[in-house]
């Protein structure tokens, strides 16, 4: 959908909720049936802007689809993308390296926990330790 | 690593998305290559040369100068 009519539907929108409040006004001064009507028109005017706005926001046509399909097919093969990707996997990877540590030795010095759940965490810390040079071993073989 | 990038496309009266669409990458790509925040492969860099006809040498300029070396 292109931005002029979308648009379109915003200003309808607007033009309800004035109305709406206008007629909230009007309740004061002038007879209700006037200010109710305001009111009414201005409430349909302002819901039907909204729903057209929001509707039409996810319609697109087949050229925009097109457009976008191409567009999501370059953002995922881009190569800076993929490598911004790789620095924060590696980032989290070392942030939660960190987090685990602290959960390990809270679960076996700190808190009375299963002895279960206490191997379970220091299997889980060896491998997160261990991993990164087996797939390091594996890697250096292929490339 | 300097280039001639901004020049070159400026010489050819494109916008950074009409050489992006052309080179299959993002705008956000050949906006960090313009600005010297990104080094591109050496892939990228013979699409970048062959699209612009000219040797890569021409358009990327090697500094000898680990210290500011950008990855």
């Amino acid at each position: 959908m292109s931005n002029r009519k979308l648009k379109y539907y915003l200003i309808q929108a607007l033009a309800g909720a004035a109305l709406l409040v206008i007629g909230f006004c009007m309740m004061r001064f002038t007879s209700s049936i006037t200010a109710n009507f305001a009111m009414m028109l201005g409430g349909t005017l302002g819901l039907s802007g909204l729903i057209g706005f929001f509707v039409n926001r996810s319609v697109y046509t087949p050229e925009e689809k097109d457009r976008m399909t191409r567009q999501e097919s370059i953002e995922s093969r881009d190569e800076r993308n993929i490598k911004i990707q790789e620095k924060s996997a590696w980032l989290t990877q070392r942030a939660m390296s960190v987090v685990l540590c602290i959960c390990v030795v809270v679960v076996t010095f700190v808190l009375p926990f299963n002895l279960s759940v206490i191997i379970i965490m220091w299997g889980l810390l060896i491998a997160n330790f261990l991993l990164p040079y087996i797939f390091a071993v594996v890697y250096a073989k292929k490339f | 690593m300097k280039n001639r990038l901004e020049e070159l496309r400026k010489e050819h009266g494109l916008r950074q998305e009409g050489l992006a669409d052309a080179l299959e990458v993002s705008r956000q790509t050949i906006g960090a290559l313009e600005n010297g925040r990104y080094n591109p492969s050496i892939l990228l860099a013979f699409k970048i040369a062959r699209f612009f006809d000219m040797p890569i040498e021409e358009i990327f300029i090697y500094e000898e100068d680990p210290g500011n070396e950008q990855s």
